[in-house]
């Protein structure tokens, strides 16, 4: 293990990484409790609770389309994404707007947090415990103060969804 | 690659479209001067452009062909189909290497001596054959018009200024303007000669001593604008005639605004040669102001209007919830100016159909040599107007169309010329507006479709069988073109038959919402008719609630709507489970969206909201030929929607074509036609009715089985399941005995009893065919007056309960009502203990056994619970697996199940296995049904938890079964015999 307590100094929230020039700025959001982060220049925008079209026949993790000022995009429901209980979630869910190969997509998450600055040379392996739904679209973790930040890839949530639908 | 070369691949793309069809043109009215005339202005303008852009190898052929062309143009070679076919050679190098060069950027390696030497030795060789007297050309036209019109001027004033720049002792000065000046004097010229107001010639040279040019050099140039002139077939006089614009204007330096004007003029014209020559070569009078545009950008336009309409909508949806507004009048402005801008744009979308044309008639004529068939391609309508995403896909299966018909449809001209026709065939292409929707024909006069060979091609392809194809009419039967893998063609030939068959047109046609039908008239010839959408961007939609979530449905697709009350619900039936509605005269067959979309059930009370609650509605749609109905909850208006993609994680659901965004701003899903079409005919019934309606449309149904149809007695035709009968057998009857007061027939070593079709002994007299039932020594034999065929149908019973004894019920079987014959009724009449033989009353009559038959065949339960009756048990039937759950948590009093594994949802294997899961059901007794019996079936069955398994078509073995399992006590696993 290397030298926690340095970490744990270099990742105030918001701070901008001193000279180290290999940071990256993360949007944070929780989902079922746990933290994710997305990096800040994938996110186009992030909406409060959508009326949302549930489109029928689509695989269960696709909550449905929703008008953003004019375009159609998708919402993913990330708690059924990660297997986790989502009763009466989407109404109520934030929408974090990512693009993906030119198309919207809306990630509905628990809630938006603040955007963290992390030091890229910090972040660690995937544990090869983590369950596969979640071990899919984790790309690396950073260990935070009081909690585990999980580094959420936008194209391999989508990626695999694709590929249990066809 | 620089905009230079980008700009001439797009032009000589165009030019070379028009060669193409100008030569064939040409070589049909070889006499045409103003066509030849065309053709080498266009092969000079691109021989011109390859110097100048330094395209050796692209300048060398057109340089060739263009001396070829020259000679023909001055009488001195004769247009014949070796010159034409020559030229058009190196027109298909030409085509070559600029697909080469927009690929790779430049041109590439190789050597086109061979082509070249043969051009030259064409126009050598012939004009040294002595120049044929040039005819005395009748000056035709104005000045104008023999001056080349403008694509004419335009040349001449491009080879004036190169000349002139070669010439000049300050080419490095003059040269950046060069271009301005060419077009200018262009310009200029063209006016003057029309005597039309605009650019004034004068101004052009003013401007010039402007900017320094001296009196010489405005006469070198103004001889070499005549030199250019005579070098393009102008008579010296006409030349002369010419230069004295210049001059004369020159003559009279009247003081006149500066040349400004004419450089403004300038970009607007530049495009236009090609255009112009395409416009056959008169287009200088109503020449057209035309741009050329990215068609991204175009795309982009498109789509921001389209944001605009939903906006508009949007603002009119909230307008309408406030009575006076001080909004209504400039929204209403908007709303307008809105229309209209949406309108342009989709124009500028619009392309002439005869762009998608534009390659026939050169494909025509090369087929027609390659054949040796003489055929003319007829075209009209080319200017119809249609949005260039369906150009594009009708493009392909238009050319596929003409191929065919110039390949199989055309015959030969001896072959014609046998059958009494003229020598030439001719294809027809037709294309015209009809409401919403372009038609386009396309018809020939050949031999129509061969009816044998398709017969007898569906019958090897085992596509339908002969009693199949003989109910059918001669269209029903035509249609079967549209199938995978179907071709008539006897040879594979270079051109057609390659497998790439009718069924990819029809595929390409209705995925843009359009339909074909075929019509052939054998020796006549075939007609296609083509339906196809103007456009697909902004479509006409009806808005349907089902569930309480909405829909669009693609207006163009709706045939009409049906209310039905739900109280009454006049006219709405159900054949096997699955809803009809007779419609007028026919019987259209009926599926739930919310069914096929798999809607949750929305927990709204009817009623609740209003008038509409009491009554379901019917959206009568129609795709290709097949006419079905929709049931919905609600219809609402109908509205534009803008049609956008649905998103790629969902495209493979085949219900939805896109989504769109309502006025309200809520996103809804648009419904596809044909999605819900194969939704609609997936289920087995729906395929049934659907095959009369859709005419050719055999189902593929789950339950397809093959009938032994025969006649007997008075009435239809009967159908026996054949796997029942052992054999068939013809007998002399006369040779039959009577023992006991029943008929016998000797045979093979026994005595098998013969009945008639009324159950009766049969009479002993005439030969007839027996159908034999054999159960190991016993034998039945049933007479009847003929066998009419062996027919793969799926059995659906349609009239159960029947008239007499002996009929299980009626079905329809290759078109015609059948009765389907009660084996076991039979069984028992020849036999009196034929299924009581192991029963051996293993319970007494108080001491019934219920039995739970679930089994989704229609058939098979009307074959097995009369019989399982008769055998002394009281049997439930249940139509599927989670039908016979429910009864079983109903009312628990079943003694044995037996089951089908094959079942639509919950399958035998998974039926058993949740029964077993339920405690109470653990120890029941579990049968089987199947029509696989192998090992390892029935292993897999056992497995399952089956306690016994046997063959669906084998009633001893399952009454034995039976037998054993309620007297020896439950769950006895052992195999059936």
């Amino acid at each position: 293990m290397r030298n926690e307590g340095q970490l744990r100094d270099d990742t105030v929230p918001g701070a901008i990484a001193g000279a180290e020039s290999t940071s990256e700025d993360y949007v944070t959001m929780g989902i079922g409790g746990q933290t994710f982060g997305i990096p800040v220049l994938n996110v186009r925008d992030v909406l409060g609770p959508q009326n949302i079209t549930r489109v029928p026949l689509a695989p269960e993790e696709i909550a449905g389309s929703l008008n953003l000022r004019g375009r159609i995009v998708t919402a993913v429901n990330m708690r059924k994404r990660l297997g986790l209980p989502s009763e009466n979630f989407v109404a109520t869910a934030m929408a974090v707007v990512v693009e993906h190969e030119d198309e919207p997509f809306s990630l509905l998450v628990d809630e938006v947090g603040e955007v963290l600055s992390l030091q890229s040379a910090r972040r660690e392996a995937v544990p090869a415990t983590l369950d596969a739904r979640w071990r899919d679209v984790t790309q690396g973790i950073y260990r935070l103060d009081d909690r585990l930040l999980i580094v959420l890839g936008v194209a391999d949530v989508l990626r695999t969804i694709r590929t249990d639908s066809i | 690659m620089d905009d230079l070369l980008k700009e001439f691949l797009a032009e000589t793309q165009e030019s070379l479209d028009v060669l193409d069809s100008e030569l064939v043109e040409l070589e049909q009215q070889p006499g045409d001067p103003a066509l030849v005339g065309s053709i080498f202005r266009i092969m000079h303008t691109i021989k011109g452009t390859c110097g100048f852009l330094g395209l050796p190898r692209l300048e060398s052929v057109a340089h060739a062909a263009e001396d070829v062309l020259g000679r023909v143009r001055d009488g001195q070679l004769e247009i014949s189909q070796g010159v034409v076919s020559l030229v058009l050679a190196a027109l298909d190098r030409i085509k070559e290497l600029v697909a080469a060069l927009e690929t790779g950027g430049s041109e590439p390696a190789g050597s086109d001596a061979e082509l070249i030497g043969s051009l030259r030795r064409l126009a050598e060789g012939e004009s040294a054959a002595g120049p044929a007297a040039k005819p005395a050309v009748e000056k035709a036209g104005s000045l104008f018009d023999r001056a080349g019109g403008v694509s004419g001027i335009d040349t001449a004033c491009e080879m004036a200024c190169n000349a002139f720049l070669a010439q000049s002792e300050q080419r490095a000065a003059l040269e950046p303007d060069m271009l301005k000046l060419q077009l200018a004097l262009a310009a200029a010229l063209a006016v003057a000669l029309q005597q039309k107001p605009g650019i004034n010639i004068a101004d052009v040279l003013i401007c010039l001593r402007d900017n320094g040019w001296t009196e010489r050099d405005i006469d070198v140039l103004g001889s070499e604008i005549g030199k250019a002139f005579s070098e393009l077939g102008l008579d010296s006089e006409d030349v002369a005639a010419l230069l004295a614009h210049l001059k004369y204007e020159e003559a009279d330096p009247a003081p006149a605004p500066v040349a400004q004007p004419a450089e403004e003029e300038k970009p607007a014209r530049q495009p236009a040669p090609p255009v112009a020559a395409a416009e056959k070569h008169d287009a200088g009078a109503g020449q057209a102001q035309t741009l050329r545009v990215n068609i991204n950008v175009l795309e982009d336009l498109m789509t921001m209007v389209s944001e605009l309409v939903l906006t508009r909508n949007q603002l009119l949806q909230i307008l309408r919830g406030y009575g006076d507004s001080p909004f209504l009048a400039p929204l209403q402005r908007l709303n307008q100016v809105t229309t209209e801008l949406q309108e342009s744009v989709m124009m500028t979308r619009m392309q002439p159909i005869g762009n998608a044309w534009s390659k026939l008639p050169r494909l025509v004529r090369d087929l027609g040599q390659e054949l040796d068939k003489k055929i003319d391609l007829v075209m009209t309508g080319a200017d119809t107007e249609l949005d260039r995403q369906i150009l594009e896909s009708i493009r392909d299966p238009l050319t596929h169309m003409v191929r065919n018909s110039a390949d199989h449809g055309i015959e030969t001209s001896a072959e014609r010329v046998a059958a009494g026709k003229t020598p030439h065939g001719t294809i027809h292409l037709s294309a015209r507006h009809e409401g919403g929707h372009i038609v386009v024909l396309v018809s020939d006069d050949g031999r129509g479709l061969p009816m044998a060979r398709i017969r007898e091609k569906v019958l090897t392809n085992g596509l339908a069988t002969e009693a199949q194809l003989d109910a059918m009419s001669e269209q029903q039967i035509q249609q079967f073109i549209f199938r995978p893998g179907f071709s008539t063609a006897a040879a594979v030939t270079s051109v057609s038959g390659r497998g790439v068959g009718m069924d990819v047109v029809r595929n390409n046609i209705e995925k843009i919402g359009g339909i074909i039908e075929f019509q052939s008239t054998e020796g006549a010839g075939s007609r296609f008719v083509i339906k196809i959408p103007l456009t697909l961007a902004i479509v006409s939609a009806l808005i349907v609630e089902c569930e309480g979530e909405r829909f669009a449905m693609p207006q163009n697709s709706v045939v009409e709507l049906v209310r039905i009350s739900r109280t009454s619900a006049k006219g709405l039936e159900n054949i096997n489970g699955r809803p009809v509605y007779r419609l007028r005269d026919r019987l259209l067959p009926l599926a739930s969206l919310s069914e096929i979309l798999d809607l949750p059930k929305s927990d709204k009370v009817p009623g609740e909201d209003g008038e509409s609650a009491d009554s379901t509605y019917v959206v009568v749609s129609q795709v290709g030929a097949l006419i079905f109905g929709i049931i919905v909850d609600k219809v609402f208006d109908t509205e534009e929607i803008v049609v956008k993609p649905v998103s790629r994680i969902m495209r493979h659901i085949p219900c939805f074509s896109g989504t769109t965004i309502l006025g309200d701003g809520r996103v809804i899903m648009i419904l596809d036609p044909n999605g819900l079409a194969s939704a609609v005919s997936a289920s087995p019934h729906v395929e049934a009715v659907g095959k009369a309606a859709a005419g050719g449309r055999i189902a593929g149904g789950r339950e397809a089985m093959s009938m032994l149809v025969f006649r007997a007695g008075d009435g239809g035709p009967q159908a026996v399941p054949l796997s029942l009968v052992a054999r068939l057998e013809e007998a002399d009857l006369t040779k039959a005995e009577v023992t006991g007061g029943r008929t016998v027939l000797q045979y093979r070593n026994g005595l098998m009893p013969l009945l008639d079709i009324n159950g009766n002994p049969a009479a002993r007299a005439g030969k007839h065919p027996i159908l034999v039932f054999v159960d190991g020594p016993r034998m039945l034999g049933l007479v009847v007056d003929s066998v009419v065929d062996i027919i793969d149908a799926p059995l659906d019973l349609q009239l159960a309960g029947s008239a007499r004894p002996g009929i299980l019920g009626s079905a329809i079987i290759a078109g015609a009502a059948t009765d389907i014959v009660d084996t076991v009724h039979y069984l028992r009449q020849g036999d009196e203990d034929w299924f009581n033989v192991e029963t051996e009353k293993p319970f007494g009559a108080e001491d019934q056994r219920n039995v739970l038959l679930v089994e989704d065949s229609a058939f098979f339960r009307n074959l097995l619970m009369p019989m399982l009756t008769l055998a002394g048990y009281r049997v439930v039937v249940a139509e599927h697996g989670e039908a016979a759950v429910e009864l079983c948590k109903e009312k628990n009093s079943f003694d044995i199940i037996v089951s089908d594994i094959e079942m639509p949802g919950l399958s035998g294997f998974d039926l058993v296995r949740m029964l077993r899961a339920d405690e109470s059901m653990g120890e029941m007794p579990i049968i089987a049904l199947s029509s696989h019996a192998n090992a390892r079936d029935i292993e897999r069955g056992l497995d399952a938890g089956f306690t016994d398994y046997v063959t669906k078509l084998d009633p001893k073995a399952l009454l034995a079964a039976l037998s054993r399992v309620a007297s020896t006590g439950f769950a006895h696993k052992e195999l059936a015999a």
